[in-house]
């Protein structure tokens, strides 16, 4: 005779689907590999020996001046397609970016401020100060204000857009000054990989900062200091890093010689975008989490 | 028929919250801008008070030249951090007979220059007026400015020089600005500045 036991079947369990793109893994992917490309070039030209003749260089800067953006069409925009909720106006945003750098940013960064003129000789509080003030400050808010005039608030749905848009900007506007460097100077392919990171990821940890003002603004109701507090943010760490980057990377005086290490730049930028995006990653959690406690009150 | 718009978002009114966040930022930027450009002119614009009480002159050069008053002049500033000609402005005094004009004054700095400076080559001269009532007549002329030192391996650099010459109490003051050509427009404000301050 043939008994059947009782069985109990896990019923399956519905799981939610995220109907937006994983910001946050888009953009350490991205910066991720341009990191890891940027070390591996300078590993192999300054450690290793390797050598690539001359008539390589701009062949070889052109592809590590589209590599980001190469990277970002795959891992943001392609991917933003395929999302189930797509973000509009991505490339509109990385596009208009990079037309303010060219058109507004590097032309006053250059010949209205010219730091180059009065900052490097001074000590390291006004350095500080005055690349805050000038390069920092002026920046930041351009891509703020890039931000708030093309898409806000209309096509913030959720507080993470801000950072999508944000990544999309400055990586417009680091991409021209990127190539505002390879036009005025002929780079070693290490050497420019490096800025091209530092670049990157510097107008990624401001945009990231000011994103999270941005979105504030839009889902909640803090103080009206709030966005100005991180637009302040983000042109201090702007503005901080330019001489910290520049008196890390110089040679100083030493009996024994001395020598440039762009590296430890490259590891400062490396380090300053994963604190501020792990900073700014918590702080928008926290914001969620929040105002789902204000609404389970409601 | 009927007409689908698709991805037209409906405008939303802000609040006075976010209205006053967007001002404070635009205020806040406008307030770094001018300490910026104010950091900037002070710091390249700072100037170094110098009297000669026995020459009658007193000036305002720009910080961090280099002062020299021992040569057959009464005053040298020149900005040594200048990476090809070092930027100079000098001041001469020459005492005159009562029929010297500032044309016989230029003619003879001409000749003297045509012959110790290469590629000498003089422009139109101009009546101007310093300050607001001095009258002076100016002098513009290029030349080519090479190293002594032979061994340096230097391409000769453009060298573009302004002469303004005032005739005052039976001597001539020669204010000399020279600057690398390339550089001279951009240089040129250190000179303005530096008239807009000077007493003799």
């Amino acid at each position: 005779m043939t008994s059947y036991s009782p069985r109990l079947l896990t019923p399956i369990e519905e799981q939610e689907i995220y109907p937006y793109r994983r910001v946050w893994v888009s953009v350490a992917v991205e910066l991720s590999i341009v990191f890891i490309i940027a070390a591996a070039l300078y590993v192999a030209t300054a450690l290793l020996g390797v050598s690539l003749p001359r008539a390589f260089y701009l062949p070889f800067n052109i592809a590590l001046l589209a590599l980001p953006l190469a990277l970002w069409t795959i891992f943001s925009l392609l991917r933003e397609r395929a999302a189930a909720e797509p973000r509009q106006h991505l490339l509109g945003v990385l596009v208009i970016g990079g037309l303010v750098a060219n058109a507004i940013g590097y032309p006053v960064v250059t010949q209205v401020f010219q730091t180059e003129r009065w900052l490097p000789l001074a000590n390291a509080f006004t350095r500080i100060v005055g690349y805050t003030v000038s390069i920092g400050a002026f920046q930041e808010v351009l891509k703020y204000l890039v931000i708030r005039y093309s898409i806000w608030p209309q096509q913030f749905r959720t507080r993470l857009d801000g950072v999508a848009y944000a990544a999309a900007c400055a990586l417009g506007y680091a991409s021209v000054l990127n190539l505002q460097f390879l036009l005025n100077n002929a780079p070693e392919p290490a050497i420019f990989a490096m800025r091209v990171f530092e670049n990157i990821a510097l107008h990624t940890a401001g945009a990231v900062i000011v994103s999270f003002g941005l979105s504030e603004m839009r889902f909640s109701t803090p103080s009206p200091l709030i966005l100005p507090l991180t637009v302040v943010f983000a042109a201090v760490i702007n503005g901080a890093y330019i001489p910290l980057s520049a008196g890390l990377s110089n040679a100083g005086f030493s009996l024994e010689g001395s020598f440039a290490s762009p590296v430890f730049g490259f590891a400062l930028a490396g380090i300053l975008v994963g604190a501020v995006c792990f900073l700014t990653a918590f702080l928008y959690t926290r914001s969620e989490r929040q105002a789902i406690e204000a609404e389970g009150r409601d | 028929m009927a007409v689908i718009e698709v991805g037209r978002e409906e405008a939303r009114e802000l609040s006075l919250r976010q209205r006053w966040s967007h001002y404070l930022v635009i205020g806040y930027v406008l307030v770094m801008f001018l300490i910026a450009l104010n950091m900037r002119d002070s710091t390249l614009y700072a100037t170094v008070p110098y009297q000669d009480v026995r020459a009658g002159v007193r000036v305002l050069y720009p910080q961090n030249w280099l002062l020299d008053t021992s040569g057959d002049y009464i005053f040298r500033v020149r900005d040594m951090t200048s990476p090809d000609f070092k930027t100079t402005i000098l001041i001469q005094i020459q005492p005159i007979s009562p029929v010297t004009t500032a044309r016989n004054l230029l003619d003879n700095l001409s000749l003297s220059r045509s012959q110790s400076l290469s590629g000498y080559r003089q422009f139109p001269r101009q009546e101007v007026t310093l300050g607001e009532d001095i009258a002076a007549t100016s002098m513009a002329y290029t030349f080519t400015f090479s190293e002594v030192d032979p061994f340096l391996q230097s391409v000769p650099i453009p060298v573009q020089g302004l002469d303004i010459v005032v005739i005052q109490r039976e001597q001539a003051v020669i204010i000399t600005f020279q600057a690398s050509a390339e550089r001279y427009d951009e240089l040129f404000p250190y000179f303005e500045t530096f008239l807009a301050d000077l007493e003799f």
